[in-house]
């Protein structure tokens, strides 16, 4: 067999929640010292970590799991007489049963595997762990099994908030009251089935262990991991490799209980007050965040392939305690013609996807010095991390200055972007906004700013005329044009007229519950409420409605937007409005790919003169000028094009307008600096992909960004 | 307070900055960073090779121009501190 091996992994999806074959396959391409070919199968074309440079050789679509194992297999033995695979990894928890239970097939056809038997997957399983951890002295919080989503209320109360609701398989929310759990429960139970299950919330610090096990049982591999920066949908976006004999031991003893043979994932809490661990979670597969091993010298994904081509490995030593990881995302095209082969024909070779091109850093004195805000995919992927990479692949590229609100801003971690990192102060003092802005031009020279979140865009209107009296441009809309975007604004009968194909959504500005019954008896159900600035919910009823505004004022939100809930299509537009109001250049999509909260995670670009046209009066009638996002859905009933919101700034995935020939970032900096730019758009109509990627941080510069403010590039 | 060798242990991992007056103290079992100023770095740099308190003191006036007093109060103040987070064993 040698060092040569082909490796068919799934788990290429996920959004900004990743599934953990991306992480599998950044750790193989990493580690693997010979020819390695991986092929990924997944269940539709939207396999966006598959897709990305360099990852995988081949993508395949393959059944869903509930079609029957016979017709997986059917469809794998399809893949693997085209073109012989040695080893399989599967890496979704509902799929390694499902392939554990194929073995004697998938050996007899000659791909090999290494999974638990049936019965230790049982005892992982989030019904089966709590008998596991009684049967065998395992702490674990109190954890209740409810099937009938009805009482969940009850049992909620009886364990006391907050209390964590969790998915049969997967999703899990941290609610703080009874309505919350039942709401939540209910959004579980109808994605997963089996039931939920609620597990007493021990709010301290979270553990991981990533386990390989050999097929004897015995553990080939470990990496205990901290999570360190965790978004506000529990998700770990930053972890560092911990030295913790104690956490090992445990998850050892664990192992051995199980009976366990392949990956494995432990979560753990660990409670500050008796310094004791609960296991909280197993998982029967590699975590999304197993990239922390390769970099920390321990790389486990590598020493299970070994571990099944040749067994019988040595143990691998323990992994460099505080090397950490920051999850961050990266913008790519794929051309149309391998999308269309892979959903017509099931299979292609990845050749379709190409590598933005960046170019070359240069420190020439005589390059503008460009910083850009928002350089953060943490909670959600902020517009600065499109704009710092349109920027950095143009022709002539700036020299880049990353502005961050704290260390864990992940694009700040990306290597070779950014000269230099610089804190901005949270307060809302725009004086202070203003002479940190004028300290970092003083020490780096500062030509341009992007300013890339919303909430910022007033600070900087704020400071934008004594900015300008320092040689410094910011890219901005007007204020009076800012002021009447507002969604509260946005929907009023001042801007409702006939715009063609562009229409204005029914709206109501709720402050009171009673003024929240008058909406939805106005508009019926479902309905959108809206914050101001954040808070998107789609309610279903009466109950939720309420509870949802309970929980938004709870957030400090305390008025909110009322909207009929539209069904259709989503589109964007991307633009650059002149100082006449007029469109200089640009973009419409189609989402095609959203996460959860509706952020577009892939799309392609449309032609609709008509709709431009119409969102070019639109602009005009507001006095825009500058970037500008225009969020619509095509109601399917009219066919018409809703506006949803008007955003100040970019969006986060104008990167791809560089592959498309318009680079918007680029040319609003150059007219800023008053030098002519042309966009001239190409006739290729790539799809545009975005995927998460994992990053190594070094904790000196987290500190370095928390204490100094700053961070040059190489310190 | 031991009047015997203070050593940092198997917990504590140093950074130094990139002008190597200050740096980084990284518990490694928590993952939690300590972001250290000059004399903080100074006394980590001792005790890392394992020093008593006189002579972390007398490490610290060679840096800096403090009294013994002073001297005497931050040391005591700062292995105190890593001593309630388990970073050193003193004997």
């Amino acid at each position: 067999m040698g060092n040569k091996a082909r490796v068919a992994l799934t788990g290429f999806a996920g959004f900004d929640n990743p599934e953990p074959g991306i992480g599998v396959a950044e750790a193989l391409r990493s580690g693997w010292r010979g020819e390695l070919e991986i092929d990924s199968l997944g269940y539709d074309a939207w396999q966006a970590g598959a897709w990305m440079h360099g990852h995988a050789n081949r993508l395949h679509i393959i059944p869903p799991l509930a079609l029957g194992a016979k017709t997986v297999f059917k469809r794998i033995l399809e893949i693997h007489d085209q073109s012989p695979l040695d080893v399989l990894i599967p890496n979704l928890d509902l799929e390694v049963p499902v392939f554990s239970g194929l073995k004697p097939q998938l050996d007899k056809a000659g791909i090999q595997t290494l999974l638990p038997p049936q019965k230790s997957y049982q005892r992982t399983t989030k019904i089966g762990l709590p008998r596991f951890c009684y049967d065998n002295d395992i702490l674990t919080p109190t954890t209740i099994h409810v099937q009938n989503i009805d009482e969940v209320p009850m049992y909620a109360d009886s364990i006391g908030y907050p209390v964590m609701v969790k998915g049969s398989v997967a999703g899990a929310k941290k609610v703080n009251n009874s309505s919350q759990a039942y709401n939540d429960a209910l959004k579980l139970h109808a994605q997963w089935g089996g039931g939920i299950i609620l597990q007493n919330c021990i709010d301290e610090d979270e553990y991981c262990v990533a386990q390989v096990a050999r097929e004897d049982g015995s553990c080939l591999g470990m990496v205990p991991m901290r999570k360190q920066g965790i978004n506000r949908r529990g998700k770990a976006v930053v972890g560092s490799v911990v030295n913790a004999p104690d956490l090992e031991r445990i998850s050892l003893e664990i192992l051995e209980k199980l009976q366990w043979r392949g990956p494995l994932e432990l979560e753990f809490m660990r409670s500050n007050i008796s310094g004791q661990f609960y296991l909280i979670e197993i998982n029967c597969r590699f975590p999304s965040w197993i990239m922390l091993s390769a970099f920390a010298g321990c790389n486990l994904p590598v020493a299970l392939l070994k571990e099944i081509l040749t067994p019988g490995g040595k143990r691998l030593r323990r992994p460099n305690a505080g090397i950490s990881f920051v999850r961050d995302t990266h913008d790519f095209v794929v051309c149309e013609k391998g999308f269309n082969k892979i959903e017509r024909f099931g299979s292609v070779e990845a050749l379709g996807s190409f590598p933005a091109k960046t170019t070359r850093k240069s420190n020439s004195k005589n390059k503008p010095v460009v910083a850009v805000t928002g350089i953060s995919a943490f909670e959600e992927v902020l517009a600065g991390c499109g704009v710092s990479q349109a920027l950095a692949q143009a022709p002539n590229r700036p020299r880049l200055l990353g502005l961050v609100y704290g260390p864990y801003d992940t694009s700040a971690h990306r290597p070779g972007t950014f000269e230099a990192i610089h804190r901005l102060p949270v307060e809302e003092d725009v004086e202070g906004l203003l002479a940190n802005i004028l300290n970092i031009q003083k020490r780096d020279g500062l030509d341009v700013i992007f300013p890339c979140i919303d909430f910022e865009i007033d600070r900087f209107l704020e400071i934008e005329s004594e900015l300008v009296a320092n040689g410094v441009k910011v890219i901005l809309p007007p204020a009076k044009a800012h002021a009447r975007r507002g969604k509260f604004k946005l929907f009023s009968k001042r801007n409702k007229r006939d715009w063609g194909p562009l229409q204005l959504p029914l709206s109501k500005v709720v402050r009171k519950k009673k003024e929240l019954k008058a909406a939805f008896e106005e508009f019926g159900f479902p309905i959108v409420i809206k914050g101001e600035m954040t808070g998107l919910n789609i309610a279903a009823n009466p109950e939720e409605a309420k509870s949802i505004f309970l929980q938004m004022r709870d957030e400090g939100i305390e008025t909110v937007l009322v909207q009929p809930f539209i069904q259709g299509d989503e589109f964007d537009f991307a633009a650059v409005c002149a100082s006449d109001h007029s469109i200089i250049d640009g973009i419409l999509i189609k989402k095609l790919s959203k996460n959860e909260l509706g952020k577009n995670w892939g799309c392609a670009t449309v032609n609709n003169p008509f709709l431009v046209d119409a969102i070019s009066e639109f602009l005009k009638h507001l006095g825009w000028c500058g970037p500008v996002e225009v969020e619509m859905i095509r109601d399917v009933k009219n066919d018409c094009f809703v506006v949803v919101e008007v955003n100040p700034r970019f969006p986060a995935w104008i990167s791809y307008g560089v592959q498309l020939g318009v680079n918007l970032p680029f040319l609003s900096m150059q007219r800023a600096l008053g030098k002519d730019h042309s966009t001239s758009a190409s006739n290729q109509r790539p799809i545009y992909m975005r995927s998460c990627e994992t990053l190594m941080a070094d904790p000196l510069d987290f500190a370095t960004i928390a204490t100094r403010g700053i961070l040059q590039n190489g310190d | 307070m031991s009047n015997g060798i203070w050593r940092l242990n198997s917990r504590a991992s140093l950074r130094e900055g990139p002008n190597g007056d200050e740096g980084v103290l990284l518990d490694t079992y928590t993952a939690d960073i300590c972001s250290c100023n000059g004399t903080a770095w100074t006394i980590l740099q001792i005790i890392k090779k394992g020093a008593a308190i006189k002579q972390i003191v007398a490490g610290v006036r060679k840096e800096y121009d403090v009294s013994m007093k002073v001297a005497e109060r931050d040391v005591l103040s700062f292995v105190r501190k890593l001593k309630s987070m388990e970073l050193v064993d003193g004997q």
